[in-house]
């Protein structure tokens, strides 16, 4: 005979799932900007992120600065590691002059991904760091609390999907993005430079991740792996969601956060991971540019 | 006549004495191969296989190295071992398996170690001690925790530390004294979660009947464990033991505090971690949630340590920053039983090795060394130290340094 679902229990695994698909969301913004526009694959995306944790980390506590300037710091963070990445690294495999430029970007985006969990290790030590809360206190609700810091992030998580969304719709910067993301050629041939927009979103996107790692350092804290989560969930995001849409990456957020929560919780963790992959999987086989990507359009 | 007669015999000394190098030569030859005799060389080579990267828990394997290399400098200072100088092979365990016991193979065949420390997580400490049964070196382990490591009754290797049935034994006597009768785990998927689990709920049925144990298990890679400690939250256990390695445990401890579930249970770690850093790590992700904050260990400021490892524990504190835990200590004592058998012995042969320190009787740091030796199949006390006491020790103030926390039980 099957246990009844505890109403209850449901409805905190619901609400947890909510906050767990905005914060996810968060993590997956950058990485949805990066293969949304320029289709290139960031294996470093991650240490972006836990470089944006650590700047915050310094910031609010070696220098002592409030939490709300660390945040504008942990995005330059990103932004200028990105860049610097994208010029040393990505730039060339629009040249046509390199055999392979998917694996080139992905093998070279790895290798930069074990560099730098490494270096992080030598500079910044093994263990765990974490930053007094941005808003202290948690929203107490009848069963149980939600800290500040999680709503804050998922505010932040909204913020920032809808800024971007906007800005990519409504602005001739972001229309010229979307140029670039559907025909690069053709943005070229009407006078679009793509090599800089490629760079400004390539930075834009470190920062996105590296602000996601700041917001969220006071919730999990900061290590040198800490960057695996996000990306691996970032890419199951953008494969569910859809390649190139920004209201996929929420979409595909609230999906991988409510199903990790509910089957987690009501069954066992390892139904939660397995319940993911198979999602992936079928999104991969029946419609395998995602829930509202674009199809891509080549010249 | 004569002529012929010398040219005879100087041809058949000529070719007896080169009979003789031959034999000679192919006699060293043949045991230098099978390592029946060490090559006398001018170091000592201790291996060090041990997590340095990740996603190994490369927090600990820094700390491992650390007492390797602090050994190494203070042994050549005193001028080494039998006059020789002690160097360290240092190879990175990583989580492959495969990976760690080429890696032995290479430092035993190759780089010609005398002993082994450092193999951690116990996905590849059993692997890696199995595997010294075909590149024999005598290892030392300290807290991998899976029993199978010594139940397996390895010829060469060592546990000067614990194991999950013994630790679950010893954390049941706090949870008797407690008077529990409800206790969930919380468990990270691997060996030693899983082991630690299953010994805990084995243990239990026979000690403890009326205990009821629940347990949910989650990845070790997981940030957000909300889903779990809510559900464990709807089981309603009087206390929690979270089995799981840093960072994973110290986040589950934020969101336990964050969930509000300390109205309604006490935490309990499942190994020491707080003491890893001195508390820094504790004070820094808790705040002040973290007062009143207890965890299992197998050391406390009103033991003694051994004027044997004074000089020891003054040369950690200043590479490091911090005192050295109780199984930072356990990595000393092995590498002072090593340069103890090297030196009472005057071998480097493991099997000499390993019969002398399967009957060694000296002082540790934190209690004698005597190995048992129980041949019943399965059973886990097979060269295996058990001079230890498990206390509970609980954080009374804020930012308070591990060595000034207060012993809850044993009850002082």
């Amino acid at each position: 005979m099957s246990t009844p679902v505890n109403p209850t229990l449901f409805f905190e695994f619901f609400i947890v799932g909510l906050i767990l698909a905005s914060i996810y969301s968060l993590m997956a913004t950058g990485l949805t900007l990066i293969y949304s526009i320029l289709r290139v694959v960031n294996f470093a995306y991650g240490e972006i992120y836990m470089l944006g944790g650590y700047a915050f980390y310094f910031m609010t506590t070696l220098f002592g600065a409030p939490p709300i300037l660390g945040l504008p710091v942990a995005a330059l963070t990103g932004f200028a590691a990105s860049l610097l990445l994208e010029r040393l690294l990505v730039k060339d495999i629009y040249n046509r002059n390199i055999d392979r430029p998917t694996e080139y970007v992905v093998l070279g985006t790895f290798a930069v991904t074990i560099f730098l969990q490494n270096f992080a290790i030598l500079l910044f030590g093994p263990f765990l760091k974490t930053t007094p809360p941005l808003v202290e206190g948690k929203l107490s609700l009848p069963t149980f609390s939600i800290s500040y810091d999680r709503i804050i992030a998922m505010i932040v998580a909204l913020t920032t999907l809808a800024s971007l969304y906007l800005f990519i719709k409504k602005t001739w910067a972001g229309r010229a993005w979307l140029a670039v993301a559907q025909n690069r050629e053709g943005a070229k041939i009407i006078g679009i430079n793509v090599e800089r927009v490629g760079m400004v979103s390539f930075g834009v996107a470190g920062a996105l991740g590296a602000l996601a790692g700041g917001v969220l350092t006071p919730v999990y804290g900061v290590y040198p792996t800490v960057g695996t989560t996000p990306l691996v969930i970032g890419f199951v995001i953008i494969v569910i969601g859809g390649l190139g849409s920004i209201k996929g990456s929420l979409i595909g957020g609230v999906i991988v956060g409510l199903v990790q929560s509910l089957i987690s919780g009501l069954a066992a963790p390892v139904y939660g991971e397995m319940a993911l992959w198979i999602i992936l999987l079928l999104c991969l086989l029946v419609r395998p540019s995602g829930l509202f990507g674009e199809r891509i359009r080549e010249v | 006549m004569k002529k012929v007669a010398v040219n005879a015999l100087t041809k058949s000394v000529a070719a007896i004495i080169a009979a003789l190098i031959a034999i000679s030569a192919a006699t060293v030859g043949v045991l230098l191969l099978y390592g029946g005799f060490q090559a006398t060389s001018e170091t000592i080579k201790l291996g060090v296989l041990t997590p340095l990267s990740a996603p190994a828990d490369f927090t600990s394997g820094k700390l491992i190295l650390s007492v390797a290399e602090i050994f190494r400098d203070y042994v050549n200072e005193k001028g080494g071992i039998k006059s020789r100088r002690v160097e360290l092979v240092v190879e990175d365990q990583t989580l492959d398996p495969a990976k760690a016991v080429a890696s032995l193979q290479r430092m035993v065949t190759e780089k010609r170690i005398v002993g082994l420390i450092g193999p951690w997580e116990s996905l590849i400490a059993l692997p890696v001690a199995r595997a010294t049964n075909d590149y024999p070196t005598i290892m030392f382990v300290t807290y991998s925790w899976a029993d199978a490591i010594t139940a397996d009754k390895p010829k060469y290797v060592f546990r000067v530390g614990v194991y999950n049935s013994l630790f679950a034994a010893h954390l049941l006597e706090y949870v008797k004294w407690r008077g529990y009768k409800h206790v969930a785990v919380l468990t990270e998927q691997s060996p030693y979660g899983l082991g630690f689990r299953d010994a805990m709920i084995s243990l239990a049925r026979e000690r403890l009947p009326e205990l009821q144990i629940s347990s949910v298990e989650a990845p070790q890679d997981k940030v957000d464990f909300s889903a779990e400690l809510l559900k464990i939250k709807d089981l309603k256990p009087q206390l929690l033991v979270v089995a799981f390695n840093l960072p994973a445990i110290a986040q589950i401890n934020k969101q336990f505090y964050e969930l509000g579930l300390d109205k309604q249970m006490e935490i309990i770690q499942g190994h020491d971690w707080p003491a890893w850093d001195g508390g820094k790590t504790w004070w820094e992700t808790l705040g002040e949630k973290g007062v009143g904050g207890r965890y299992p260990t197998y050391y406390s400021p009103n033991m003694k340590i051994s004027p044997a490892c004074e000089d020891f524990r003054r040369l950690y504190k200043e590479k490091t920053g911090a005192e050295p835990v109780h199984w930072i200590f356990w990595y000393w004592d092995s590498l002072r039983i090593l340069q103890k058998a090297i030196e009472d012995t005057g071998s480097t042969d493991p099997n000499v090795l390993a019969s002398y320190i399967e009957k060694i009787d000296m002082e540790g740091c934190t209690g004698r060394i005597r190995f048992v030796n129980d041949p019943t199949p399965g059973s886990p006390m097979w060269h295996q130290w058990m001079e230890m006491t498990q206390f509970v020790m609980e954080f009374t103030e804020l930012n308070q340094p591990v060595e000034k926390t207060k012993q809850i039980y044993p009850p002082p």
